[in-house]
């Protein structure tokens, strides 16, 4: 049983993914969609389908463009989709669907890398946008809305809940209805019962943090209970709560958790800072736009909130204090990237030797095998660290290209396995050479002809058996060498460049090729 | 801890802890490494043909450093010294033993008839005999002693499993108590704590009291939480003292020994009878083992051998890990052997098939980090491509690399393969 598998411990994975995350979501949504369909008629069902369709074109068209592949898997696209549609007006005009899922996936998402990279939450910025853009499309809800033809035809439907809250004045819908969410309207904001239901469903499988929401409508409602006099506030505060679509974005907008903070303090934080600056934007814009507006805020918001609330490591608490633990690893990013940028800036000195890179290593396909399939992630850092490698000699190059990705100037490719520096485009910065695991990369001054293309120490025996290239320390070249210029140490030969006299006679006589001359 | 639905099942869903463990049929032919142990090889100290005796010494201890001996599990004819890549992807001196079946024991293996309090003599003793941790580090137990000399306040006998699907360290103390306890009162007595406890988890809280009952008292039982890396040394000083001790700093400066039930066991057995550490108990489990159970291997054994005695394979596994599923080290093939720090030997039918993505910043590598890291970040460090910042991140020094974030990424992240690049490049760095 020869070459099995090789991977890095742990070999368990739990059963939870990015894609069975998004599931549930959309689980939930489309529950919600169901009884959006059942009480506003076809039209919830069009308004779905069309930004679920387009939302999917967008995110795969993205995808291919961006080379980041078929992104359309992870199910996100959907999440994003049914939340746009969820809150849209009954009678909203169906051009706004593309509009809306165009701004949410290729503007909010993609542009910034895709899933997981986005400050803002795409589907709140896209509404907020809309919301800005279209005013009058996005707030107008109709009685019977008509399933195709455009709303222009239709009255001046009845006010938006959210509209009547920012005049502080309570809402014409009685409290039964607000839960069952009898009314028609905006599509999923309705029925706060289910929401509700739908939120609870999502923090008992931990897809959503029961932090965020709650401390989010806890914020959402101290503010909203002492805005009116006391003999209305329960009502008034009841009111907001369960119409004005507070409940449907504490379920799926502020859970997002690619724009929230991942610590658990950080997300209690998050969620009040959001509820009191959605209160406080609803009553001051007067619409539902303030609670979209409030969120992305807060979402530009959470990495500083992350940073200030990042947990003490284990066992570092008593000789460090909290906030001098913070502040130093804060510290650290900003010192990092002033060394990023510096280090750019910095120019070779004038009298430095002009040096280039090369490969120490011949050990390409047909030279040295494979020893096991590594089943890793694909860099060279990574496999060298299973089994000291896949190949079967320890200091071969395993061609996985961390040097191709290192050097500025595009002078390495893969060749056959194994790296292939061009000496005519290499300029000599190192990059390569601090990339490479294994240190199989070196600097050698510009006028050099000939190099051992080997590094293994190993005893002569394994490195005939592991390589059909590598060098043997058998000492011949050291013997014809005119100029006493190599020198076999550890089982490998090596050229003093500053003694060697390009004679080359050190090719001819190494009996396994393994000196080769630099063109 | 929060998220608990996050944590490792611990539960052995092979039930390898049912079924006693059973000797294997002795191979015909044992590669004995020369490294099985933290620290400097043993220097093979045999030419080819010599013949050996059971408990002979094979390989000497390094005169300086951190080194233990290296002895015979069988009887037999050395065959040769082989160069090969041991299980932790190392170039190592094999001693291929042939084996004559006839056990014959050595002469050198006289059990220890010095004072029970003498101290160095003690630790002397289990230096010669090749006592290491058994519990899966391999740390030589002469090092560990010399180290809590005299400063030992608390003394831990972990008597937790330390991995999920493992069941090795439950066996050893199901099966052979009075040797765990003889073993962990004889540390005691040289090593004089002001407390001496035993930690178990709360699923074998049973067997524990019976082992408390059977020192007499001289140990104190505390229970802990069934949650893997509840094996881990400072989680236990942790649970059991409520002291935080960093994973750059050693336990014994907090004055807090923690020794393995297993390695106990091994000491006094070594102590009573003289015989070095020549076997160990190992679990046999995964998907693909034909009849999963604990066996008692000797040293050396290849993996084929072993699972030849455990029904064989159901199929061509996917992958063999030779230690637990959460820090073992998976083998190019069946000829790796079993090494004193091998408690497991784990053969998978499959590849874990969770799609990899970019990190959704979903904070479960935070809520289950028993080192109260942020793992996510060293994600983001090596995308920026900073390449000063590995330098720069100390915490990544913090991590205790048991694999627990790795396991919960939605998005399949090989935060493994990147915790490890950067400690390597911080220590490569410095």
């Amino acid at each position: 049983m020869n070459k099995l598998h090789m991977d890095s411990a742990p070999y368990l994975r739990h059963a939870d993914s990015t894609k069975s995350i998004m599931a549930d979501v959309i689980f939930m949504l489309l529950a919600l969609t169901a009884w959006s369909v059942f009480t506003n008629g076809p039209r919830a069902l069009t308004v779905c389908l069309l930004c679920l369709v387009f939302c999917f074109i967008f995110e795969l068209v993205c995808g291919l463009f961006f080379k980041a592949g078929l992104t359309v898997k992870d199910l996100s696209f959907a999440v994003t989709a049914l939340i746009l549609a969820g809150c849209m007006p009954n009678s909203v005009p169906l051009w706004m669907c593309p509009v809306a899922s165009f701004l949410a996936i290729v503007i909010f998402k993609a542009l910034f890398g895709g899933l997981g990279k986005n400050l803002l939450n795409p589907a709140a910025a896209a509404l907020l946008a809309v919301n800005l853009i279209f005013p009058i499309s996005m707030t107008l809800v109709s009685d019977k809305p008509d399933p195709l033809t455009p709303s222009f035809d239709l009255l001046p439907g009845s006010e938006l809940p959210m509209s009547i809250f920012s005049q502080g004045s309570i809402p014409p819908q009685k409290l039964e209805d607000l839960l069952l969410g009898s009314q028609q309207g905006i599509l999923f904001f309705s029925p706060a019962i289910l929401t509700a239901l739908c939120l609870l469903y999502l923090c008992i499988r931990h897809t959503a943090d029961a932090r965020l929401s709650i401390s989010f409508l806890v914020f959402n409602a101290l503010p909203c209970f002492f805005s009116v006099p006391v003999a209305n506030s329960l009502e008034y505060t009841l009111g907001y709560l369960l119409s004005s679509g507070v409940m449907f974005a504490a379920a799926f907008m502020v859970t997002d958790p690619v724009t929230t903070p991942a610590t658990k303090k950080g997300r209690i934080v998050f969620g009040s800072l959001a509820g009191l600056m959605c209160f406080a934007c609803v009553r001051l814009t007067g619409g539902i736009a303030g609670m979209y507006l409030a969120i992305c805020i807060c979402n530009l918001l959470s990495p500083v909130i992350e940073a200030l609330t990042l947990p003490v490591p284990f066992g570092t608490g008593i000789k460090r204090a909290k906030g001098k633990k913070t502040a130093k690893r804060h510290k650290d990013y900003v010192t990092d990237f002033l060394m990023l940028v510096n280090r750019q800036k910095r120019s070779p000195a004038a009298n430095e030797k002009k040096m280039k890179a090369v490969l120490l290593c011949l050990g390409s396909d047909p030279h040295c095998q494979a020893r096991h399939s590594y089943d890793g992630a694909k860099n060279c850092a990574s496999v060298a660290l299973v089994g000291g490698g896949s190949k079967s000699c320890f200091n071969a190059c395993e061609g996985l290209g961390d040097c191709v990705s290192a050097c500025k100037k595009g002078a390495i490719r893969i060749v056959s396995g194994i790296a292939a520096i061009d000496a005519k485009s290499c300029d000599g910065c190192g990059d390569c050479v601090d990339a490479c695991p294994k240190r199989l990369i070196s600097l050698i001054g510009e006028e050099s002809v000939y190099v051992v293309g080997c590094m293994s120490p190993d005893d002569p025996v394994s490195t005939r058996k592991n390589c059909s290239a590598g060098c043997i320390g058998c000492r011949r070249c050291e013997k014809v060498c005119p100029t006493e210029a190599i020198k076999v140490d550890s089982n490998i030969a090596r050229i003093d460049q500053s003694l060697c006299c390009h004679c080359g006679s050190c090719v001819n006589e190494c009996p396994r090729n393994c000196i080769w001359e630099l063109k | 801890m929060a998220g608990s639905n996050y944590y490792v099942d611990m539960e052995l869903f092979d039930k390898t802890d049912k079924l006693r463990s059973k000797p294997i049929a002795p191979p015909e032919l044992i590669s004995l490494p020369m490294s099985q142990h933290v620290g400097i090889a043993a220097t093979a100290v045999v030419k080819p043909s010599d013949e050996v005796k059971k408990g002979q010494l094979i390989g000497e201890a390094a005169q300086n450093g951190l080194s233990v001996p290296v002895h015979s599990p069988i009887s037999g004819k050395v065959r040769s010294l082989e160069v090969r890549i041991n299980s932790r992807g190392k170039n190592d001196i094999f001693v291929l033993i042939e084996n004559d079946f006839s056990s014959a024991p050595c002469q050198t293996n006289i059990p220890y008839g010095g004072d029970p309090e003498d101290f160095d003599a003690i630790v002397a003793f289990l230096k010669d005999k090749g006592v290491v941790g058994m519990g899966g580090g391999g740390y030589p137990l002469y090092a560990k002693l010399k180290s809590l000399r005299s400063i030992t306040d608390t003394l831990i006998i972990n008597a937790t499993e330390c991995e999920p699907m493992c069941s090795s360290t439950f066996r050893e103390i199901s099966e052979n108590p009075r040797h765990c306890i003889d073993g962990a009162l004889m540390l005691k007595k040289i090593l004089k704590p002001q407390n001496a406890f035993l930690v178990i988890e709360k699923r074998h809280e049973i067997i524990g009291r019976k082992l408390c009952a059977l020192s007499a008292g001289e140990l104190s039982l505390k229970t802990v939480s069934d949650r893997y890396p509840i094996g881990d040394e400072r989680q236990i000083i942790k649970e059991v003292l409520g002291k935080e001790i960093s994973a750059d700093s050693i336990p014994a400066a907090a004055g807090c020994g923690v020794f393995n039930i297993a390695t106990c066991s091994m000491a006094d057995k070594t102590m009573k009878t003289g015989v070095p550490v020549i076997e160990r108990i190992v679990t046999a489990a995964g998907d693909c083992m034909g009849e999963p159970q604990n066996k008692r291997v000797p040293l050396g054994t290849s993996l084929r051998d072993l699972i030849k005695n455990c029904g064989g394979l159901k199929q061509k596994p996917y992958m063999l890990v030779c230690g637990g599923p959460m820090l073992g080290y998976s083998v190019s093939n069946d000829s790796a052997v079993v090494a004193k720090y091998t408690s497991a030997v784990i053969a998978f039918k499959e590849r874990n098939k969770k799609a990899g993505g970019n990190c959704i910043h979903c904070g479960r590598c935070i809520k289950v980090c028993p080192m109260k890291l942020v793992p996510f970040y060293f994600e983001r460090a090596a995308k920026a491509r900073f390449k000063d910042f590995y330098k720069n991140l100390n915490d990544v020094s913090l991590c205790s690399e048991c694999g627990l974030c790795t396991y919960v990424c939605p998005a399949n992240v090989p935060l493994n393969y990147l915790i490890k690049i950067a400690k390597k490049r911080r220590l490569t760095d410095e």
